[in-house]
């Protein structure tokens, strides 16, 4: 399959950073293609492209604070999961089951 | 990911590795905001433990696996830094509602004003090798700080 992520923090640094690189290991663990957008202190990184929505399987929100340009996800609400960055952080696994498997 | 030299930011000084335990959360904030007012990472070491509690209020630091890393942001950080401190006796650490065992700390120290980046880059850099489980192994193996920097270098040529 492939992921695609957005995660967001309070501070913008520690479980931005933390909850991406926990869903990128679960997902190479798992066969998983994936790419998480980082929205931190420093601004956003790695951002997701019509391409990479249009191609997604899932779309997974881990966001403590809004969403940037929130906007180019709304054709795709039907992909997208819901969680949080801590939650992706101690319990890696959630994106398994947010996925369906 | 780039090789960033964490060692800008990540002091010997800062790095305890013989703490017996804590009594709990708030002995770790006045501990680590000392430590780095010593350090001059910021200039008011009472600021910044505000600084430590206030970031409680908006989500839990605690992380599970024996990790917890609480962080500050405000002015009175001057240069942006990292404090790593490991416990013999793992002790009750209580986050926003949460808690559980800890035995490794990470306390950051993040630049109130923007305009720092390469440093956010390490700070965020080493949050990204803190969710690799390994890691967190080494981390209860390592004698002195030259082996945990060998490990963040471990963990970086890998992702």
């Amino acid at each position: 399959m492939y992921i695609v992520g957005v995660t967001s923090c309070a501070t913008g640094i520690a479980h931005t950073y933390m909850a991406a690189e926990a869903i990128k290991k679960i997902c190479k663990k798992n066969g998983h293609k994936a790419k998480v957008e980082t929205q931190g202190a420093m601004g956003l990184e790695n951002q997701l492209s019509s391409k990479d929505l249009e191609a997604a399987d899932c779309i997974i929100f881990a966001n403590d604070v809004k969403i940037t340009k929130a906007e180019r996800f709304d054709a795709y609400k039907d992909k997208i999961k819901q969680t949080s960055p801590h939650e992706v952080i101690k319990n890696p696994e959630i994106i398994l089951q947010l996925i369906g498997q | 990911m780039e090789k960033v030299d964490i060692t800008e930011v990540m002091l010997p000084e800062m790095t305890i590795l013989d703490r017996e335990t804590f009594s709990g959360k708030e002995e770790v904030f006045a501990f680590m905001s000392e430590k780095f007012a010593e350090n001059k990472i910021v200039t008011d070491a009472k600021k910044f433990e505000e600084a430590l509690y206030k970031r409680e209020e908006e989500g839990p630091t605690y992380i599970g696996n024996l990790l917890a890393i609480p962080h500050g942001i405000c002015d009175e950080v001057v240069r942006p830094g990292i404090g790593f401190c490991r416990v013999n006796t793992p002790f009750i650490y209580r986050s926003h509602g949460e808690e559980g065992e800890v035995k490794y700390i990470f306390t950051l120290a993040v630049v109130g004003e923007e305009g720092k980046m390469e440093h956010l880059r390490i700070l965020a850099s080493l949050a990204g090798i803190l969710a690799h489980d390994e890691f967190i192994e080494a981390l209860g193996k390592v004698e002195s700080y030259e082996e945990i920097i060998d490990e963040i270098n471990k963990v970086k040529e890998e992702v």
